[in-house]
């Protein structure tokens, strides 16, 4: 009998790969909930044996969803309490620095996302039954954040060698391992209520990131950005840039969407010495990371097309 | 952590686990090199974080011949970054010839060879900033390239050999972040160090004087204690060390300072091109990776095998910047705009010769009659030099005439009589100032003017163009600025004979268990290349030493 799994958020690009990867698979039949529908979330879940909890996005939802997950689940009346895999985020960890497993105190003090991961992480702690996953900047083919947003401003030469302001840590996350790890973390025995820290264990800077990807895509020569011309980007260009984008969405005129702001969380990240330890998930789960290379390479396929 | 000793009280001691003296690129480099490896590193820094007059004057010396050598505070810079704050970016590594001993050039032999530095060059460049570490064309570039000189086929010249450019990167503002955010690193600025005390029986370090020009003083104790304050500074702080050993540290058979050596450079000549103007190139080439390279003429090694001669590369040049008769627009108005640029690469423009009304008067006319090409000059120096972060590397001039002169940059052969020693006079804290005497050999002279020959046959030979020059006059090109400014090797070199050199394949002195030194000053001889690719590269090669050894 095929393990009955609900994909909650299934279709942001994390939720509808593992939704993909479930529904290859020989032992699972999933259940797809998309994060608008979290009201859905606590009837669903009577009639599975595993979640697989995606919900990303807005801060705002990222709390519903867990609630009503979490909710769900305490008020559902199944007799075996179904493993919890649940997606948070590096960002948790906030301005930490150095090497982080694990262990460390969230600090969660990077802006409203990172709290609201926090929080979702916080009304979970109750339930034995789930894994904690903190991936870090999770890139390949349809990934939106780390490649698609990266991809367009590298393409467009304002992003490259950031100088001394790329000179953090990338934990940078292939998206197929994501999936890998979560569907392991679906039937592993042994591992509830445990956290997992997600990334590539040999990490290029941002600056060696940017670079590579660059180059991958075509985007040559690779330019120095000035840290004159970043603050500009960040402080000056950002703000308008983002409004237009607002405006565009309300209006619903794609065709005139303005180019993607770079905000000043990127900056603050790419320069954050935050060196995620993962060898609890190499341990535990088995974990093994695609080689950067490889990575991009296909991150880049996806993206020379476009 | 970034302290300063001008905030601390006097008579103040510190203690670390390693004593780095000199944050420039090699010191940096180490510091760096050592975050977060248990080591409790303590890096001295004599300068501020900006540029001090009073704390650069601390270098002021003299020279034997002014006409030969630049005054000692030139071309080097007393502050958090050092030299790396004002150098030109040029990268290249060394060549395995130049780690042989040969029995043509005098002195020469390294106790390492090549291989066992070539694990630490691609981090050099990664910290250079120089992109990957790829050094011949067909390896760094995008094919297809346009060829450096089309049909040029020489067995004497390789053209497909590479410098790479650095941004330059001021090693201070770069890595300042990184070394203030180390957990076990202590950047200590103005902090002088005067003297190096040995214990009573002369083979340990025992403490560093340290004095700041407030006339705080302070004592640092450090079990290891790293030298890496250039290769003018190495020499003159061991020789000023005589309180123990009479002679200075490290000198008991008269080795230290000299076999000084820095570059025999010039520009010589009149190289006219055949055929079409895109059958000479010699201008940058960009990397995918965003990096400045540049094609050489490159002495090939087996023909300096055979033909007894010292490494030596040449590029093609611009003409003459002070002689108006080049007609050239952009020249003259770099030219007119000398007091612009500064000391350091100014020397080579106008580089001491008169300029009476009448040659201004000549330059301003060039300047006038090309408006256009002035212009559009003035943009790119301004748009990708001044204002860009990775700079263009040089001026290039495209010929109209395909008319260029030739630039060489060749090795200087080791040679005792060329030194530095204490002069009489002191510095603002006592210490003796250093008295230059540069010298270049005969056997200088025969390499270059040998090397200028065979590619005069070559561009013959090939029919690629012609390569004129007054060959009586190479002496006279070749020393018209003196010693290529900011290169200062030697001065401590290497080596497995105590009598013949300071120190050992570890650069740790023969005789002070607990000395090392890093930078230039320890480098046996030259090579073609300019320095500091492989200083950073032998300084990280002594932090895995030193990491060995904790």
């Amino acid at each position: 009998m095929k393990v009955r799994v609900l994909v909650s958020g299934s279709e942001n690009f994390v939720g509808a790969r593992v939704l993909a990867a479930l529904s290859a698979s020989d032992w699972a039949a999933p259940l797809a909930v998309a994060s608008g529908d979290v009201w859905r979330l606590g009837r669903a879940l009577a009639a599975v044996d595993a979640v697989a909890h995606c919900v990303g996005g807005e801060p705002g939802l990222i709390e519903s969803s867990a609630a009503a997950l979490y909710g769900g689940l305490a008020s559902s009346c199944t007799a075996a309490a179904p493993r919890v895999v649940h997606v948070s985020s590096m960002t948790v960890y906030g301005s930490a620095v150095g090497t982080i497993d694990e262990e460390a105190e969230p600090r969660a003090d990077l802006g409203q996302y990172s709290r609201a991961q926090r929080r979702a992480e916080a009304i979970a702690t109750d339930y034995r039954n789930r894994v904690v996953l903190r991936p870090g900047a999770e890139y390949g083919a349809d990934c939106p954040d780390w490649s698609g947003r990266v991809a367009g401003w590298l393409q467009a030469f304002r992003l490259g060698d950031l100088g001394a302001a790329g000179d953090g840590y990338a934990n940078l996350l292939y998206i197929d391992d994501l999936v890998h790890a979560i569907l392991i973390s679906l039937r592993q025995p042994g591992i509830e209520g445990e956290i997992f820290n997600l990334a590539l264990a040999d990490k290029p800077t941002w600056n060696e990131y940017f670079s590579a990807f660059a180059q991958a895509l075509g985007a040559v020569p690779v330019r120095r950005i000035s840290h004159r011309r970043l603050t500009a980007e960040t402080r000056l260009l950002a703000p308008p840039l983002k409004a237009a984008q607002l405006l565009v969405r309300v209006l619903r005129l794609r065709r005139l969407a303005p180019p993607a702001p770079i905000p000043p969380s990127l900056l603050r990240l790419c320069a954050q010495e935050i060196n995620l330890s993962v060898a609890k998930a190499e341990r535990l789960l088995g974990m093994r990371w695609t080689p950067l290379a490889q990575g991009l390479e296909r991150a880049a396929q996806a993206y020379r097309r476009r | 952590l970034i302290l300063d000793t001008r905030e601390f009280p006097d008579g103040h001691t510190l203690e670390a686990g390693l004593c780095v003296v000199g944050a420039g690129a090699a010191g940096i480099t180490l510091a760096h090199e050592l975050i977060d490896s248990g080591i409790d590193v303590l890096l001295l820094e004599a300068g501020g974080l900006k540029p001090e007059k009073a704390t650069q004057a601390l270098y002021a010396g003299s020279v034997v011949d002014a006409a030969l050598h630049s005054p000692p505070d030139r071309y080097r810079q007393r502050r958090f970054g050092g030299t790396t704050t004002i150098w030109g970016g040029r990268c290249v590594p060394f060549d395995e010839i130049d780690f042989e001993p040969r029995d043509y050039v005098p002195n020469s032999g390294w106790p390492i060879t090549r291989a066992s530095l070539m694990p630490f060059y691609p981090k050099a460049n990664k910290l250079c900033e120089a992109g990957r570490f790829a050094y011949d064309a067909a390896t760094a570039l995008r094919a297809p390239l346009t060829p450096m000189l089309t049909g040029f086929d020489s067995e004497h010249f390789s053209t497909d050999t590479l410098e790479r450019f650095s941004c330059p990167t001021d090693f201070g503002r770069r890595y300042q972040r990184k070394l203030g955010a180390a957990a076990n690193v202590r950047v200590l600025l103005h902090a002088n160090v005067t003297a190096v005390q040995l214990d009573a029986a002369g083979n340990r370090v025992s403490h560093l004087s340290v004095r700041n020009l407030q006339g705080k003083r302070f004592t640092v104790r450090a079990p290891r204690v790293v030298l890496a304050t250039g290769g003018l500074e190495v020499a003159r702080l061991l020789l000023a060390s005589r309180d123990v050993h009479t002679a200075g540290i490290g000198n008991a058979h008269d080795v230290v300072g000299r076999y000084y050596m820095c570059h025999i450079a010039g520009t010589i000549g009149r190289v006219s091109i055949n055929g079409a103007l895109t059958n000479a190139w010699h201008g940058y080439d960009i990397s995918d990776e965003g990096i400045y390279c540049r094609r050489r003429l490159a002495l090939r090694p087996d023909i300096q095998r055979s033909r007894r001669l010292a490494n030596f590369v040449a590029r093609l040049h611009h003409p003459r910047i002070t002689d108006p008769e080049h007609r050239n627009a952009v020249l003259s108005l770099l030219y007119l705009a000398k007091f612009l640029i500064p000391y350091e690469y100014g020397r080579r423009l106008h580089g001491g010769e008169s300029a009476g009304l009448g040659r201004w008067l000549r330059h301003a006319v060039n300047v006038i009659a090309g408006p256009a090409d002035a212009a559009a000059f003035a943009w790119h120096m301004l748009r990708d030099r001044k204002l860009a972060e990775r700079k263009f590397p040089s001026i290039i001039i495209r010929s109209k005439a395909n008319l260029y002169s030739l630039d060489f940059h060749a090795e200087q052969q080791p040679n005792s009589s060329s030194r530095v020693e204490l002069g009489s006079e002191r510095d603002a804290l006592g210490l003796p100032q250093l008295r230059i005497d540069w010298r270049y050999s005969a056997g200088d002279l025969h390499s270059v003017s040998q090397a200028l020959a065979l590619l005069a046959e070559d561009f013959r030979r090939t029919g690629v163009g012609r390569f004129d020059y007054h060959a009586p006059a190479v002496e006279a090109e070749m020393t018209r600025y003196g010693a290529y400014g900011g290169h200062h090797i030697g001065t401590a070199r290497m080596g497995n004979d105590p009598h013949s050199s300071v120190v050992n394949a570890d650069c740790r002195l023969h005789d002070v268990a607990n000395l090392y030194i890093a930078g230039a000053a320890t480098f046996p001889t030259s090579s073609q290349a300019n320095p500091t690719l492989t200083v950073v590269a032998l300084t990280l090669r002594l932090a895995e030493h030193l990491r060995q050894q904790q």
